[in-house]
């Protein structure tokens, strides 16, 4: 007797199911997923006991007659599909035809919808994959698709789900995206009764943000947009301090679908390279349009992942445009046209943290609607800047920018700076380094590095595999001005210095730039090597925690980071340079206020 | 015992012993000036174990022997104030010093002299004795040019050879050279070298000004001494070899350029001006009979500066640390100065004066 059978259609589609449905959330997402390829302009989800009772969701779209209804739960049943050639370009997020029968298969669920205009609506149940007759009923425009007891009949996968708030944290997740993603589409989520989110139809991504994430985080948001042909980026990043200890927080949609994408997050990460710490990730929505053709979604049944026809181009459109819009975010807070702009800026800077501080407080205070918060929030600037105003009045510009505010150095390593509003610790060699990896970098864009010939040529005796990688970054190093060669064996001569390192000694260089680069970076590309070696640099070329610098080098340093135009919070490693603390803050920790 | 000195002589003396003082030591005693009478002659000393010098004072009158160790920058403040009054007594016992003058006196705790280490000359065979002025001049002329990074420790001091009739001294940084020599009386035909800490030698100029005279010079394997006729220096080499200072001082550049020294300095500072920390780089491009200095910073401007200059051939163009430039011009009394050169990339030689010349290494934009 043969042991190979054809498994019946029940079993088909169970096992289909366990591809695609693996939890209410992802039930939540294949509805919600056709309630927008409907073409609806208001979501409703309804859920009991965190969707293990029921899911419901009913959209205001386009509807399906009675003829649809009856097809919708049979596989690979789709409206989205004519024929194989548009699965290389698909414009809608579901295409499959798998969703709805995978869901019916284990569960009991009924479809109601009435089509636009139509005198009728149709309702169709399904019970562990097997299903009614179609019936006509009343029923708004739109559809509604029930869920009730998912996994009814496959035990083993109720078994795996979570408790009620773990799977309610997906289903939100769930929703979340969608909505960032729609911004245009009013969704509601309802838990037992209570109202999780109500998010009617707004302009811009940008008021979803704050909804979700705060309103400090809305104001910090950088804008980016990159067009090109066959491929829109737009979206918001956040500025490297709202870094978070993992990546969840970086949201890429293609088309509208959320996605995730090595070669993006790759991107994503080489922007911010050097302004986070280790194992910190930045926050950004990205929201790419790409011609279906130029991609295939059609990769894995969630369709999470997808493939790019040209990947290369994709990471690099994403990783200018982030490039950018971090610049940007820069230039922003210091070149503000203005008579007194040391002033204003530093002003400015108190709210920032002042506002991370309050959205803090805002997290923890219930029962506070947004539209309070933002008042009492408009409120404190009011005061902030009249009291400025005043200021003004009393002491004359020039008389207060002459008056030189107090910075001095503590522990050979940090520098205090009186500003405005409070007061800034400063780690000096990480401030330091920052700025000389700006001069550093810029000179090098000015393609004309200063090399400095040595008087005595200095050897430099290496390890046999030190020896070949310095001579492999031979090309690279002269293009900074190092200029080295073989010199027998395992010995290099350096000849030629960097005028940036001239209080550096060659072998000290050498032996560093071997320790930083590693064997990772040794083959990665130039622009890597040369942002390592500009890294080395200016670590090597900065001051050190432990030397004493003098009042006019402590001036000057803080000088050089109001005027060196770029992002100077981090030093290339990541590490934060300065600490602000607020006068308010300090007045509320000595109990002033 | 019982001292009596004029007020500007004892400052004077005090303020110049009290120079080599380090401002911190870890042992205490090193911050005071050993304070000692012996046969009426009145001795100070100060050291930072590495120089150690003796300076001797000369008293209105001088009663008895004995000796202190005084908290230099205390007693160097007071007597700082007292520089303009006729007369400072002084008198000490083994534990404390009473200073008088006018209507004021100080008791002042002081030191068991016996603790204060000494540096004794101990491997000097012989000697050569050379005008302290010259001494002086020849210090100025190349110590601008000493490295000031702490690893490369044979460049941060000044090599000092004195051989046949000549005494040479020279100094350099990875980057430059400056070396000058001058005639001395050497009837011995004496033969020594060693490499002399910039400290050293910057207090050798100070000491030979208040001091004046000749000075006898030795240099023995790990020391390097001055003496003159108010006191002595006595210093530790820097350990190890001196690179060949003669090699590097190229020979046969064919492009010879003569300029004046005055017009040049301006030139060089001026077009300093547009350079910034980083980018500290000035061109020099010669042309029928012109040199022509240019500079550029990004973010700051450029300038353009131009002089005669007695120059005939192709056109040619080298690149300088302005700093180099004008440290090796500064010092320079000639009145004018020759630039041998040879291409954009090798030494320059700088003739700066009577056997005085600076070696540069040019700047190449990458």
């Amino acid at each position: 007797m043969s042991q190979i059978k054809i498994l019946p259609e029940s079993v088909i589609n169970k096992i289909a199911a366990g591809e695609v449905i693996d939890r209410p959330a992802s039930v939540v997402k294949e509805l919600i997923e056709n309630a927008i390829d409907a073409g609806a302009s208001r979501i409703d989800t309804y859920l009991e006991d965190g969707g293990r009772k029921l899911i419901r969701v009913s959209d205001d779209g386009v509807g399906m007659d009675a003829e649809d209804l009856a097809l919708s739960f049979q596989s690979h049943a789709t409206s989205k599909l004519q024929n194989a050639d548009d699965l290389f370009a698909v414009h809608t997020l579901g295409f499959r035809g798998e969703a709805l029968p995978s869901i019916g298969a284990v569960s009991h669920a009924g479809i109601i919808s009435r089509v636009k205009g139509a005198m009728n609506g149709a309702e169709i149940k399904i019970d562990g994959g097997v299903f009614s007759k179609v019936k006509e009923r009343g029923a708004p425009e739109g559809t509604q698709v029930e869920v009730r007891e998912l996994f009814f009949n496959t035990p083993v996968r109720k078994k795996f789900l979570k408790s009620i708030p773990t799977e309610m944290a997906y289903i939100s997740e769930v929703l979340t995206k969608f909505s960032l993603s729609y911004p245009a589409i009013h969704f509601t989520l309802m838990h037992n009764n209570r109202t999780v989110f109500n998010l009617p139809t707004v302009q811009d991504t940008a008021e979803r943000i704050a909804t979700f994430f705060g309103e400090e985080m809305r104001k910090n948001l950088i804008s980016i947009f990159l067009r090109e042909e066959m491929f829109t980026l737009s979206g918001y990043i956040a500025p490297p301090f709202f870094d978070k200890s993992n990546a969840r927080m970086q949201f890429i949609f293609l088309n509208g679908r959320y996605i995730k994408d090595s070669a993006i997050f790759r991107a994503i990460n080489e922007a911010y390279h050097g302004k986070l710490m280790h194992k910190r990730y930045p926050i950004v929505f990205l929201f790419l349009q790409i011609e279906p053709s130029e991609v295939d979604v059609n990769v894995h049944p969630t369709k999470i992942e997808v493939r790019f026809r040209n990947t290369s181009a994709i990471y690099n459109y994403v990783l200018s445009a982030l490039k950018e819009g971090l610049n940007k975010s820069t230039t922003k807070t210091i070149s503000v046209p203005s008579p007194l702009p040391r002033l204003e800026r530093e002003a400015a800077r108190g709210e920032e943290f002042d506002l991370i501080k309050k959205s803090l407080w805002e997290r923890f205070s219930p029962g506070k609607a947004d539209g309070e918060n933002a008042g009492m929030y408009n409120d404190i600037r009011v005061n902030k800047k009249t009291e400025v105003e005043e200021n003004e009045k009393v002491f004359p510009a020039e008389v207060r920018n002459k008056s030189r505010r107090t910075c001095f150095q503590i522990h050979n390593a940090f520098i205090i700076e009186e500003t405005e509003g409070g007061l800034n610790i400063i780690d000096q060699h990480a401030l330091h380094e920052i700025i000389l990896y700006h001069e550093i970098e810029r000179n090098l864009q000015a393609s004309k590095s200063l090399s400095q010939r040595l008087l005595i040529p200095e050897m430099v005796e290496l390890s046999p595999k030190d020896f070949f990688s310095i001579i492999s970054l031979k090309e690279y190093l002269g293009t900074l001005g190092l200029e080295v060669e073989e010199f027998g064996q395992h010995t290099i001569v350096v000849r030629a210095f960097p005028q940036i390192l001239k209080h550096l000694n060659a072998k000290e260089f050498v032996e560093n730039l071997l320790a930083e680069l590693g064997a990772e970076d040794s083959l990665k590309g130039k622009d890597k090597i040369l942002n390592r070696l500009i890294n080395i640099m200016a670590c090597k070329g900065a001051v050190k925690a432990g030397q004493r610098l003098e009042p006019q080098e402590i001036e000057e340093l803080l000088e050089k980071k109001k005027s060196i135009n770029a992002y100077t919070n981090n030093c290339p490693h990541g590490r934060p340079t300065t600490l602000y603390f607020s006068l308010d803050d300090l007045q509320k920790q000595f109990k002033r206020k | 015992m019982n001292l009596s000195f004029n007020g500007n002589e004892l400052y004077k003396g005090f303020n110049l012993v009290t120079s080599i003082v380090p401002s911190s030591a870890i042992k205490h005693i090193l911050q005071g000036i050993r304070f000692e009478v012996r046969d009426k002659k009145v001795e100070l000393t100060a050291t930072d174990l590495e120089v150690l010098v003796k300076y001797t004072l000369s008293a209105k009158e001088c009663v008895g022997d004995g000796s202190i160790v005084l908290p230099a920058v205390r007693v160097n403040n007071i007597l700082r104030e007292w520089a303009g009054n006729e007369e400072v007594l002084v008198s000490f016992d083994g534990s404390s010093c009473i200073l008088k003058s006018g209507k004021g006196h100080f008791k002042i705790a002081g030191e068991d002299s016996s603790q204060f280490p000494m540096i004794t000359i101990m491997d000097v065979k012989s000697i050569v004795e050379v005008d302290g002025g010259i001494i002086s001049d020849m210090i100025g002329k190349v110590i601008h040019a000493a490295s000031t990074m702490r690893v490369r420790s044979t460049l941060c001091g000044v090599f000092v050879k004195i051989d046949k009739e000549e005494i040479v001294m020279a100094a350099a940084d990875g980057n430059r050279l400056s070396m000058v020599k001058r005639k001395v009386e050497n009837p011995d035909g004496v033969s020594m070298s060693g490499i002399a800490t910039v400290k050293c030698l910057t207090f050798l100029q100070r000491f030979s000004s208040e001091s004046g005279g000749t000075l006898r010079v030795g240099i023995g394997e790990s020391q390097i001494f001055f003496v003159g006729e108010k006191g002595e220096v006595v210093s530790q080499l820097i350990d190890g070899q001196y690179p060949n200072y003669e090699d590097v001082i190229p020979k046969g550049n064919d492009k010879k350029v003569e300029v004046k020294r005055d017009e040049l300095i301006m030139i060089v500072r001026m077009a300093s001006f547009m350079t910034s920390e980083g980018y500290h780089v000035v061109k020099f491009v010669f042309k029928d009979g012109r040199l022509t200095l240019m500079s550029k910073a990004a973010e700051v401007g450029e300038a353009e500066l131009e002089i005669d200059a007695s120059y005939q051939g192709p056109d040619f163009e080298i690149c300088f640390n302005p700093e180099y430039v004008l440290d090796a011009l500064k010092v320079s009394d000639s009145e004018t100065v020759v630039m041998e050169l040879k291409d954009n990339s090798s030494a320059a030689l700088f003739r700066t004066g009577h056997e005085q010349l600076s070696v540069i290494m040019p700047i190449e934009l990458k």
